[in-house]
């Protein structure tokens, strides 16, 4: 026995509603829609999106690149902040002048970057 | 790739005359409903490996109800154009019903839709609508009560 209440019946009334939303469904033709939706999977929505992430990848390669370069000039700071203040300052700067530290930099915070877009995405 | 493109093309030829007919009845315009349908279908498509089985009508049902909220955020609905009677060539009782539809509540109008118009349980159309199991039937309840009403109000008329 049910404690759901009777108006409540999963089962559908007998008021032809059913019937009309049915009416209403089945007057709609594809006309192209089918054929819109399956070319628009084909188009270049992979493509734009490789295209922007890779400018936000060498935006924050060159934006990384710039943190390490800035580093050696930070100022001292007391508080909690002088144990990562001096690690930075007493760390030797990557030599942002070698490309391939560049260019493994911005790969690497690129791939990060392009991952977490694309899981968001998929949300 | 290919052999997926073509299936999913099967698919939206069974199901786009149920997915647009929901996103119309939800953006109470054809011309909305219809890019809502769409993008629900390429949301879909883009999304497709996290489609868990079951109904592939319901999931899609679901993207259109988020795709339709997410368009009435950042824009403005053609609504008033499509609904003035008669202005999209519907007559007699497929006007009825579009009438007796606008005059529902936002909640009532997406339940009725996904539950009387899309077929899904009342479980499905929480989930999709992201509300209580209660309040979707009761939004079912009301809005099926409001929907005689007003086409009995019209076929008298």
């Amino acid at each position: 026995m049910s404690n759901q209440p009777p108006e409540w019946s999963e089962e559908p009334g007998d008021d032809g509603l059913e019937r009309m939303f049915a009416a209403e469904e089945s007057a709609i033709r594809d006309n192209g829609f089918t054929a819109r939706v399956v070319e628009k999977t084909h188009s270049g929505v992979g493509f734009r999106r490789t295209i922007i992430y890779g400018a936000g990848m060498a935006g924050f390669g060159a934006a990384a690149a710039g943190i390490m370069e800035m580093a050696p000039h930070i100022p001292k700071l007391t508080g909690w902040w002088p144990g990562i203040s001096n690690a930075l300052q007493t760390s030797t700067a990557p030599d942002v002048s070698n490309p391939t530290f560049v260019i493994v930099a911005a790969l690497a915070v690129g791939a990060t970057f392009l991952a977490l877009a694309m899981a968001s995405q998929e949300r | 790739m290919a052999g997926d493109r073509k299936a999913f093309g099967q698919l939206v030829a069974r199901h786009q005359a149920s997915i647009r007919a929901l996103a119309r009845r939800l953006a109470r315009s054809a011309t909305d409903g219809d890019d809502i349908a769409q993008a629900a279908f390429l949301s879909a498509w883009r999304r497709r490996s996290t489609w868990q089985g079951g109904s592939f009508r319901g999931w899609v049902c679901a993207i259109a109800y988020r795709e339709f909220l997410a368009t009435r955020k950042s824009q403005t609905f053609n609504a008033e154009e499509d609904d003035q009677p008669g202005a999209a060539g519907e007559t007699g009782e497929r006007l009825d019903i579009m009438r007796a539809m606008a005059s529902l509540d936002e909640h009532e109008r997406a339940a009725v839709a996904l539950c009387i118009g899309s077929g899904l349980s009342h479980a499905e159309a929480a989930d999709a609508m992201a509300a209580p199991l209660g309040s979707v039937k009761s939004w079912v309840l009301r809005g099926r009560a409001k929907l005689q009403k007003a086409l009995v109000a019209y076929q008298s008329a």
